[in-house]
């Protein structure tokens, strides 16, 4: 196990130099120069080449970029992200007052689709086919069509146009958020929360009330669930303690699946929601061509990407022996 | 594939009615997008300026049929039956007018066609990519497996904006070039390459591990025993059982592809104005909500369009799924 767990972690680090060699590499390739993005010439600002040169050098930008990664990481080994091109400010700053708002954000869409979904997906099972079952699963099957974005025009314009004033559709928090009382935030962070939370969790929960239901089917297939009725047990525990049980480990290694998409997959939705979350701070980077801050952002996410997938890796052999020698 | 196997399937896919019902929708739609596309084509940039200028729905067009001759000179589109240009003429504006007086129908009937290349352009390029990684990966073995899985590891973790983006911007100029000039063309091909680029990763994935468990299978010792060369063994034991689960993956791939091309273009990063896709048209549609009142047949056209589309896809793609192979990993990861 020592050595199977050694070896999956020197593949790890291989994986994440890898994808950020990759990261730099494009971002830096991508035309458009974050200097030159600073100022605007349509507002008949200009920048004389001898700044435009000095700047660059302060960033380091004048160097080749193979200098310029190796610099990056041996920044990276103190854990210095560096500072952001755009507004000067340290690039951890910047993610550690965005990544809360995507967390919180995941995490209560991650939960509530599982608690509504695991519950649909076994009942859909064990009543196959029933109209519970044909019901549910093409009304799911119909949200899983219909892109988030697309629901989230339709809230944001709905609420605009029927004035519905207490319900706020852009940011978290309102003017005066500071002077409420403990209830009164708490009410106010719930009415900011509640729009994007709808659009985000509900594709997560077509999709995983049918995973839900196709691996619990698969469950109640197998033997042991014939066996447990043989020996008499009523139908609901047959169900619940062995069918649904042995659905669970799927399930959390979808989890683990999803986690790194869940992360960076909102980007459109905080876009449009204006959420200070990580998703809309790498859109506003990558068009600043923010080199520093798109770097940061990518070594996080590929972290987490990375230390899903090991995870997973490693429960599997912790379980199942056999893999440890196979793979 | 055998025919009785060829034939199960069918009739389990027939039996499946939501299926059947979008492969038609599906159906119906290509048969009247191929007739419209001569017109659409030039017609979807025709302007009305004068009166037009978000005009909600009408029954009556009112953009001067001159313009819309106009726009058709020298097109293919003049040798058609003068009737399907009078139909479409007459209905030019039942979804209303865009905010340059251009046809809201129009613009959607063409923008379905782009988005679809797009999507079916997308599905190709991961098809062959995802395919060919899969199996040279499998039956390689070793450390050529090792390291190809690990290129793949790699661009799963990649921020997959960033790479569309940069994919876009190396291929634009030499891709418009090389299409003469005709930058909508180019436009779509590279979409649908920096998306297929990115999506085929799963289905390498997929392929790899259905190559290897078939490769324990006694009829590969078989094939192998009788001296068959890898390739061959490749070819003509292996791929052909693996035809199922491949096709549902495009089908699924497909619609996925037209939702991240829709993605893109709200982001502004998509297909470039004047050529209209399905998340264009939706994105002006909510530029125009923003900051006047109310222009709901700029966003609720195209946006139905796209919903209908990706449900009949997925529609089709479950079917398929269920008639072609029942009980597979593709199965659980839509």
């Amino acid at each position: 196990m020592m050595r199977y767990t050694i070896h999956r972690l020197l593949l790890a680090v291989i994986t994440f130099l890898g994808i950020t060699l990759v990261t730099f590499s494009v971002i830096q390739l991508a035309p458009g120069d974050p200097i030159a993005m600073q100022v605007s010439p349509e507002l008949g600002l200009e920048m004389s080449q001898h700044t435009y040169e000095t700047l660059r050098a302060h960033w380091g930008l004048d160097q080749p970029i193979s200098t310029q990664y190796v610099r990056w990481l041996k920044r990276l080994l103190t854990l210095d992200f560096g500072r952001s091109i755009s507004d000067h400010r340290p690039v951890w700053d910047k993610i550690a007052e965005r990544l809360p708002w995507t967390i919180a954000l995941s995490v209560l869409a991650m939960g509530i689709s599982l608690l509504i979904s695991i519950p649909t997906g076994v009942y859909s099972a064990v009543r196959k086919g029933r109209t519970f079952d044909t019901a549910v699963g093409t009304l799911l099957f119909a949200l899983y069509s219909v892109p988030g974005y697309v629901t989230a025009i339709v809230l944001i314009t709905a609420v605009a146009h029927i004035p519905i004033d207490w319900l706020p559709i852009s940011g978290v928090r309102s003017e005066g958020f500071a002077d409420l009382s403990l209830s009164g935030r708490v009410v106010d962070l719930a009415k900011h929360f509640l729009l994007i939370t709808i659009c985000f969790t509900y594709p997560l929960l077509a999709f995983q009330s049918r995973f839900v239901r196709s691996n619990m089917l698969e469950a109640i297939g197998q033997d042991y669930i014939r066996t447990a009725r043989a020996k008499g047990l009523d139908e609901r525990s047959v169900m619940l303690r062995h069918g649904l049980r042995n659905t669970l480990i799927p399930i959390v290694t979808l989890m683990g699946l999803m986690l790194p998409s869940v992360l960076s997959g909102s980007a459109i939705l905080e876009v449009m929601f204006q959420w200070p979350g990580i998703g809309r701070l790498m859109f506003n980077a990558i068009s600043q061509r923010d080199y520093f801050t798109v770097m940061g952002i990518s070594s996080i996410v590929a972290v987490v990407v990375l230390l899903g997938t090991l995870l997973t890796d490693l429960a599997y052999a912790w379980v199942d022996p056999r893999v440890r020698y196979g793979g | 594939m055998t025919n009785a196997r060829k034939h199960r399937a069918w009739s389990r896919f027939r039996r499946n009615r939501s299926a059947v019902v979008g492969c038609a929708f599906l159906v119906i739609a290509l048969v009247v997008a191929v007739l419209v596309t001569p017109f659409t084509l030039s017609w979807s940039n025709v302007q009305n300026l004068r009166d037009g200028v978000r005009m909600s729905p009408t029954l009556h067009n009112v953009t001067p049929e001159s313009s819309f001759d106009d726009a058709l000179e020298g097109s293919v589109a003049q040798k058609l039956p003068t009737s399907i240009a009078r139909l479409l003429r007459a209905s030019a504006g039942v979804m209303g007018y865009d905010d340059l007086g251009r046809s809201v129908l129009f613009r959607v009937m063409f923008g379905w066609l782009v988005s679809l290349a797009i999507g079916c352009g997308a599905a190709m390029i991961s098809v062959v990519l995802g395919v060919g990684w899969g199996v040279v990966a499998a039956m390689s073995g070793g450390r050529v497996d090792a390291m190809m899985m690990r290129v793949v590891d790699m661009l799963y973790g990649l921020p997959y904006i960033l790479f569309v983006i940069l994919l876009k911007v190396v291929m634009e100029d030499p891709l418009t070039q090389f299409f003469g000039g005709r930058a909508t063309l180019a436009d779509i091909v590279i979409l649908f390459i920096a998306i297929g680029s990115v999506s085929w990763l799963t289905m390498a994935r997929m392929v790899r591990g259905q190559v290897l468990s078939q490769m324990g299978q006694p009829f590969v010792e078989a094939a192998r025993a009788t001296g068959a060369a890898p390739l061959r063994i490749a070819l003509r034991h292996i791929v052909p059982n693996l035809v199922g689960p491949i096709v549902v993956y495009a089908t699924l791939i497909i619609p996925q592809a037209i939702l991240q091309e829709s993605f893109l273009s709200f982001l502004g990063i998509g297909v470039q104005p004047p050529t209209p896709s399905l998340g264009r048209l939706a994105s002006d549609g909510v530029e125009a909500i923003n900051s006047f009142v109310g222009f709901w047949w700029l966003i609720v056209f195209p946006s139905g369009v796209l919903v209908l589309t990706l449900l009949a896809m997925n529609f089709v793609g479950d079917g398929l799924r269920d008639a072609l192979d029942p009980k597979s990993e593709a199965a659980q990861l839509i």
